[in-house]
């Protein structure tokens, strides 16, 4: 009984909340949906809640639930996507190349050392921002592969992607980002 | 063996980070690289971006500037709100 009431859904989310999220923001990508995907891990944790009672494990214990909530939004995500999309063209990628296939604009010069950027917090600042301007599915495919070094046998398996789907996204991530970073990072070292 | 375009050739640069590429792909990449100075550039440059991401990890989360990186209070206001209502809907076990 005294354990009943000892629980407390407040300190429960100030606990987890945080670490629930992060987790779900890496895979889902969109800030609301992360939320409502840690909402119900909450939810269906009170269900079973009494079973675990181990301080310790209660963490894992939500996060797995967590892992199971995001692996179904982003599995009912792919299939509506691969209806509509499939790994079909790409307006944008196109729009970089001539009809000839060469560089329509070609890359500009990061300058002899690009390294250098990464000791900038400005350039943190803009690589986060482009990062999220990322369409929401490539920036997730991006921050699980580039971000936190998964495996792309992994996100095939966790996404239910063909290896040539992943790798084309990727790709067009890539590209976008390249872009992102010469156009709000590069160009204007470039001017100074 | 046919010739890649810079298109494709960029497309197999970026796979070679996520795969490795087969001997005829390889050398056809080597061949359009020693002709074609934009093709040499972005394989730097998406080189660059993955060293980037790597570290990106390893900054402190204030310098990550990120604003997604918590719950924000209006979401952690309604989940708590969703927890009291789902206890008090459950009420009390019988006795």
């Amino acid at each position: 009984m005294s354990e009943r009431d000892a629980f407390d859904p407040e300190c429960w989310v100030d606990d987890h909340g945080d670490a629930l999220f992060r987790f779900a923001m890496v895979r889902v990508g969109r800030r609301e949906i992360a939320e409502d995907l840690v909402q119900e891990t909450f939810l269906a944790g009170l269900k079973s809640r009494d079973r675990f009672r181990g301080q310790s494990q209660e963490r894992s214990w939500l996060i797995a639930i967590l892992k199971h909530k995001t692996a179904d939004w982003l599995n009912r995500r792919a299939r509506e996507r691969t209806q509509t999309m499939g790994a079909g063209g790409d307006a944008w990628v196109d729009s970089l190349f001539d009809e000839r296939e060469r560089w329509k604009v070609p890359p500009g010069h990061w300058g002899d050392r690009p390294e250098t950027a990464l000791e900038c917090t400005e350039f943190w600042d803009v690589f986060s921002v482009c990062v999220q301007k990322l369409p929401a599915r490539l920036s997730m495919v991006f921050q699980q592969r580039e971000i936190e070094e998964r495996s792309t046998e992994e996100i095939c398996k966790e996404l239910r992607l063909s290896p040539t789907n992943l790798w084309v996204m990727l790709h067009r991530a890539r590209l976008r980002l390249r872009k992102c970073l010469d156009a709000h990072w590069f160009l204007r070292e470039r001017e100074r | 063996m046919n010739v890649f375009s810079c298109k494709q050739v960029a497309q197999a640069i970026s796979a070679s980070l996520d795969r490795s590429p087969s001997f005829r792909e390889h050398v056809v990449i080597r061949l359009h690289l020693m002709m074609c100075s934009f093709c040499r550039r972005f394989q730097r440059q998406i080189r660059f971006l993955r060293l980037s991401a790597r570290q990106f990890v390893n900054q402190p989360l204030a310098k990550r500037s990120n604003p997604h990186v918590n719950l924000g209070l209006q979401a952690r206001q309604r989940i708590k709100q969703a927890l009291r209502d789902r206890e008090d809907g459950a009420g009390d076990p019988a006795p």
